[in-house]
C-alpha cells in the first residue's frame, strides 16, 4: 500500500504504480507463475464485463450534453437565480450537478463534464482555482448517490438487495447532501471573500427566460428518470440510450457537427481508455488484498475486539474511509462489502440503510487525498490545476460529508423513509 | 500443515457457500485431522467462466463453476443439459459422478484437475412474470432471459425470444421489462430474489434444462499431498461430495416450493404439444450432440449416456 | 512523419467508429425490444467484445501522448531538470509494464485457441481478440519507450478544433 503511493508520489502513472505494485506483492506471497497467470485474466475480466462497458457510454453522453452546451443551459439557469448571492457560481455549480447526477449514474462523468460546463465561467469571475475544482469534484460525487447509480447497482447485486429501494433510498441523503456542500460553499465564501467573488445579477425576467434554455436537460432528465420509472430499460441501459438520445437532441438543437461529434467521441474514448488502465491496477491491488489475507484479517480484528450494534459500523466506517484514501470506490465496494453485509445484516442492521452508508463513505473516497479518483478525473479535463491545491480545496467539503455520514448513521429514517412511504 | 484456497464468486450468504463449500471444508479438515485445510477467500479472484481455469493453472488450489460457462471447452458434457435429465438433484449429481468416472476421468478436457465432485441442479423450469405457459403458442415471441447456449437453441426451437443474461441480472432486466420470463431452477428463483416478479411457474416433468456444475483442484496441489491425506480426502469427495451437492439443492428446492405455495403462486403443467416440442428439440440436440462429443473425444457419447439415464432411473428410484 | 500522421488519423477513425458502434448498439437493442419486441440476441457478448478493442487499440495513442492519470504532487520539485532521469525511468517502468501485459495475453491467446474459449451468448471465439490485446500491448510498451527519448506526442490540433 505504502509502496502504490510512493510510486504514485513519484510521478509513475497511477495505474501503472498499481499494476506493479500488485505483480510484485502477487509473486511474493504466491509465485510468479500465479501473479502472470493472474496478470491477463484480471486484464480481461475488466475490458470484458458489461458493467463497466457502462461506465464510457454515460461518460459520453456527459460529454456531449457538456458540448452542445445541454449542461451549459442548465448551469446558466442555476446561476441566474444564485449568481448574485457572494460563492454563486459555487451553489449553481453544486445545483447542476445534483441535477445532471440525476441523468447520469457516474460521478465521473458528472465531474468530468462539470468541470468543462462551469470551471471556465468560476475562473471568468475571479474564482479561486483550488475552490472552483474543489465544488466540481465534491459535487460531482452526488452523481453516484442520486439515482440513477452504477455503485448502488453493483452494491444490490452483491448483497442481494433490491436495488429499486437502493434508488429511492438514495434521494433524500442525495439532496442532503446538496444541501450540505451549499453551506459548506457559503461558509467558504464568507471566510475567504477573496476566493469566490459575487457575479452578476440577473433581472427576474432573465431568469424566467433562462429556464426555456434547458428543454434539452428536461427533455433527457424526463427520458431516463422516467424510463428508469415507467420500466423501459434497466439501469445500465440508460447509459446507451442516455448518449445516443444527447446526439439527437444535439443535432436537432443545432448545436452538434459531426466534426464536433467526432472529436467528442474520441475524447470520450481516450478518458476511457486512461481510467481503465488504473481500473487493471485497481482491480490488480483488490486481487492481492484477497489472497494476502489482509481483508479476512481486517474481519477477525473487528469480530476479535467483539464489537456489536453502532460500534461495529463505527468500526467500518473508519476502516472503510481510511482505506478509501487509497482505493477506489469500486474496489471498496467489490473487497468489502462481501466481507462486511453478512455481518452487519446478522446484527440487524437494514442493508438498503448499510448500502446508503457505503456508498457515502465511498463518495468520500472519490475526494480523499492521495487516490481520489474524482480528482483525477478532474486532472485529466483540467491538465493545468495542480492536485494538491484541489485536495486544499476539498477540505470543508470532505467535513460536511462527516456531517452527513453522522447523521445518516444516527437517523436511518433520511434513508429509508421515502422506501416505506413509495 | 497445508492450506488449500478456495476461489468461489457467490455471495457468502448464499447455500452454496454455508451450506456446501463450509461443510465440505469442515470434512476435509476432520478427515485429514486438521492436516489439510480449506481457506475460502472472501471475494473471487476472477470471473465465474474463469473458475476452471483459475484452479488448471493454480492461481487458486480449489474452484467451482459451471461447465456450459465454457461451452466449447466441455462439450463432452451437454447431454447432462438436455431436457428431460431429472428434477432430483441428489441422483442426478450422483448419475453424472459415477458417469463422468465410467466415461470422462480419462478426457483431456479435464487434464491439469483432479475433479473432487460434480453436481446438477435438479432441473430447471420456465418462469413467467405474467401469464401461465401452458401451450407452445404461451411461448410464442416471448422474451425468456437464459444463461447458455443449450438454454438458448431450446427456446429459439420454441419460438421465444432468448436473451443471453447470467441469472444475478434476472431481477434488473425483469424490473426494466426487458425480459418476460426467465429460465431457473426453481430454487434460484428464491435465491436470487425472483418470487415476487415471477409467480408464474411451468414445471415439465423431468426438467426443461440443467446445469451441470464442477469442483476441482489444481492437479500438481493434489498430488503434492501425502497419500494418506489423498486418501482421506477421496473419502469424503468424489461420490460423496457430487450427493452432498445435490442434496443441499433439493433441500433449497423444498424450501422454495413451500414459499411458492404460500405465496399463492400457479403451478402449470406444459400440454402434450409443449412437450412434444420439447421432446423434438431434445432429440435434435442429442444427434448434433454425439458428433461433437465424438469429435471432442468420447468414445461412445450414446452409451455414456444411456449410462447415465440408467443410473439416475435407479437412484431416483430409491 | 506525413506517414504516421495518416496512421494516427486512421486509428482515431477506427476508435470512433468502435464507441459509436456500442452506443448504436444498446440503443438499436432497447428501441427494437420496446417497438419491435425484437432485441439483439447477444448484444451483451457484443458490447464487451467491442469495448476490449476499443481499450486496447487506442491504449498506444494514449500513452504516447502520455495521458495516463498521474499524481503531480511533487511536480514542482520532479519536474526540475535534476530528476530528469526518474521521469525517463517511469516510463521505462510503464514500457515493463506493458511489455509483460502484452506476453502474459499472448500465453492467454494461445490457451484459449487450445480451449477454444468463447463469449457467453454469440460463442464469439475469444482467441483473436486476446491476440490483438497482446499485439496493442506491445505497441503500447513501445510507444511508451518512445516518449522516454522523445516528447509525447500529444493530441493537441484536436483540442484547438474544439475551442
Ligand atoms: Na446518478
Ligand atoms: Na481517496
Amino acid at each position: 500500500m505504502a509502496a502504490v503511493i510512493l510510486l504514485a508520489f513519484l510521478r509513475v502513472p497511477l495505474g501503472i504504480a498499481l499494476m506493479t505494485v500488485s505483480l510484485a506483492g502477487l509473486t511474493y506471497i504466491t509465485s510468479s507463475t500465479t501473479a502472470l497467470t493472474l496478470f491477463p485474466m484480471t486484464v480481461s475480466e475488466a475490458v470484458l464485463s458489461y458493467d463497466l462497458a457502462v461506465v464510457p457510454m454515460f461518460i459520453l453522453m456527459g460529454n456531449i450534453i457538456s458540448r452542445t452546451g445541454i449542461a451549459q443551459d442548465l448551469f446558466r439557469s442555476a446561476n441566474a437565480y444564485l449568481g448574485s448571492v457572494r460563492g454563486g457560481l459555487s451553489l449553481a455549480t453544486m445545483v447542476t450537478c445534483a441535477g445532471f447526477g440525476a441523468v447520469c449514474g457516474s460521478s465521473y462523468a458528472t465531474a468530468a463534464t462539470m468541470a468543462k460546463v462551469a470551471y471556465p465561467s468560476m475562473r471568468r469571475y475571479g474564482y479561486s482555482d483550488g475552490l472552483a475544482a474543489a465544488t466540481i469534484a465534491a459535487g460531482g460525487t452526488l452523481g453516484i448517490l442520486i439515482p440513477p447509480s452504477i455503485i448502488l447497482v453493483i452494491y444490490g447485486i452483491i448483497t442481494q438487495t433490491n436495488i429499486g429501494d437502493l434508488f429511492v433510498a438514495g434521494v433524500l441523503p442525495g439532496l442532503l447532501g446538496l444541501a450540505l456542500y451549499m453551506l459548506a460553499v457559503v461558509w467558504v465564501a464568507w471566510r475567504s471573500p477573496d476566493q469566490a467573488p459575487k457575479g452578476e445579477s440577473s433581472s427576474w425576467r432573465d431568469r424566467i427566460a433562462s429556464l426555456r434554455g434547458i428543454w434539452p436537460f428536461l427533455f433527457l432528465f424526463g427520458l431516463i428518470i422516467g424510463g428508469l420509472y415507467a420500466d423501459l430499460f434497466t439501469a445500465t441501459e440508460a447509459a446507451g440510450i442516455g448518449a445516443g438520445m444527447a446526439v439527437l437532441v444535439g443535432f436537432l438543437h443545432g448545436r452538434l457537427t459531426l466534426k464536433m461529434l467526432r472529436t467528442v467521441i474520441l475524447e470520450t474514448a481516450y478518458t476511457s481508455i486512461s481510467l481503465y488502465v488504473v481500473l487493471f491496477g485497481a482491480m490488480m491491488l483488490s486481487k492481492l488484498l484477497t489472497m494476502s489475507g489482509l481483508s479476512v484479517g481486517i474481519l477477525g480484528l473487528v469480530e476479535g475486539m467483539g464489537l456489536t450494534g453502532y460500534w461495529l459500523i463505527l468500526a467500518i466506517i473508519l476502516i472503510c474511509l481510511v482505506l478509501g484514501c487509497v482505493l477506489d470506490s469500486m474496489a471498496i465496494i467489490l473487497i468489502f462489502v462481501p466481507l462486511f453485509a453478512p455481518v452487519v445484516s446478522a446484527q440487524g442492521f437494514d442493508l438498503v440503510w448499510f448500502g446508503i452508508i457505503v456508498v457515502v463513505v465511498t463518495e468520500i473516497a472519490l475526494i480523499t487525498p492521495p487516490v481520489g479518483m474524482n480528482v483525477f478525473v478532474l486532472k485529466a479535463v483540467l491538465p493545468h490545476v495542480p492536485v494538491l491545491r484541489i485536495f486544499r480545496g476539498l477540505v470543508p467539503f470532505i467535513a460536511v460529508d462527516l456531517v452527513r455520514l453522522g447523521l445518516l448513521v444516527a437517523f436511518p429514517a433520511i434513508s429509508l423513509w421515502l422506501v416505506t412511504h413509495v | 500443515e497445508t492450506v488449500l484456497t478456495v476461489s468461489s464468486w457467490v455471495p457468502q450468504t448464499h447455500f452454496i457457500y454455508t451450506d456446501i463449500l463450509l461443510p465440505y471444508a469442515d470434512s476435509v479438515a476432520k478427515a485429514t485431522e486438521g492436516r489439510v485445510t480449506l481457506n475460502i477467500m472472501p471475494a473471487p479472484l476472477g470471473s465465474p467462466p474463469q473458475h476452471f481455469e483459475l484452479a488448471r493453472t493454480g492461481v487458486a488450489d480449489i474452484t467451482w463453476g459451471n461447465f456450459t460457462y465454457e461451452p466449447e471447452r466441455f462439450a463432452a458434457l451437454w447431454f447432462a443439459e438436455f431436457p428431460f435429465v431429472g428434477t432430483d438433484a441428489e441422483a442426478s449429481s450422483v448419475a453424472l459422478w459415477r458417469t463422468f468416472e465410467a466415461h470422462l476421468a480419462d478426457n483431456p478436457a479435464f487434464d491439469g484437475v483432479e475433479m473432487l465432485g460434480v453436481g446438477l441442479f435438479g432441473g430447471g423450469q420456465i418462469h413467467h412474470g405474467s401469464k401461465p405457459v401452458i401451450t407452445p403458442e404461451d411461448m410464442a415471441n416471448q422474451k425468456v432471459r437464459i444463461g447458455g447456449p443449450i438454454q438458448a437453441r431450446i427456446m429459439e426451437s420454441l419460438g421465444a425470444v432468448p436473451v443471453a443474461a447470467p441469472a444475478t441480472k434476472a431481477y434488473e432486466l425483469l424490473e426494466g421489462g426487458v425480459i418476460d420470463a426467465s429460465l431457473h431452477s426453481v430454487e434460484s428463483v428464491m435465491n436470487f430474489r425472483l418470487e415476487e416478479s415471477l409467480k408464474q411457474h411451468t414445471i415439465v416433468p423431468d426438467g426443461l434444462y440443467d446445469s451441470s456444475f464442477f469442483i476441482v483442484m489444481n492437479e500438481a496441489k493434489w498430488q503434492s499431498l501425502d497419500e494418506a491425506d489423498r486418501t482421506a480426502i477421496a473419502a469424503v469427495s468424489g461420490e460423496a461430495l457430487s450427493r452432498l451437492w445435490g442434496q443441499q439443492f433439493n433441500a433449497q428446492h423444498e424450501k422454495a416450493m413451500a414459499l411458492f405455495t404460500e405465496g399463492g403462486h400457479a403451478f402449470n403443467e406444459p400440454s402434450a404439444d409443449l412437450m412434444a416440442a420439447i421432446t423434438a428439440v431434445s432429440d435434435k440436440m442429442i444427434a448434433d450432440w454425439t458428433v461433437a462429443a465424438t469429435a471432442a473425444g468420447v468414445a461412445d457419447p450414446a452409451a455414456m449416456r444411456a449410462d447415465y439415464l440408467a443410473a439416475y432411473a435407479e437412484l431416483s428410484a430409491k | 512523419m506525413q506517414f504516421a500522421h495518416m496512421i494516427r488519423r486512421t486509428v482515431e477513425t477506427v476508435l470512433v467508429c468502435l464507441m459509436s458502434a456500442m452506443v448504436a448498439l444498446t440503443f438499436a437493442d432497447v428501441i427494437g425490444r420496446r417497438l419491435f419486441g425484437t432485441p439483439i440476441f447477444g448484444a451483451h457478448d457484443l458490447t464487451e467484445h467491442l469495448m476490449g478493442l476499443l481499450v486496447f487499440t487506442g491504449l498506444p495513442l494514449v500513452t504516447l501522448a502520455a495521458m495516463h492519470l498521474k499524481v503531480d504532487l511533487f511536480d514542482k520539485c520532479l519536474l526540475h531538470p535534476r530528476f530528469a532521469w526518474w521521469l525517463k525511468m517511469t516510463t521505462l517502468v510503464t514500457a515493463m509494464v506493458f511489455a509483460v501485459m502484452a506476453w502474459t495475453l499472448l500465453g492467454k491467446a494461445m490457451n484459449a485457441a487450445t480451449f477454444s474459449e468463447v463469449s457467453q451468448g454469440l460463442n464469439i471465439p475469444r482467441a483473436p481478440l486476446y491476440g490483438w490485446m497482446a499485439a496493442c500491448a506491445a505497441l503500447t510498451a513501445l510507444a511508451a519507450l518512445y516518449t522516454a527519448f522523445a516528447p509525447p506526442i500529444s493530441n493537441a490540433h484536436d483540442q484547438e478544433e474544439l475551442l
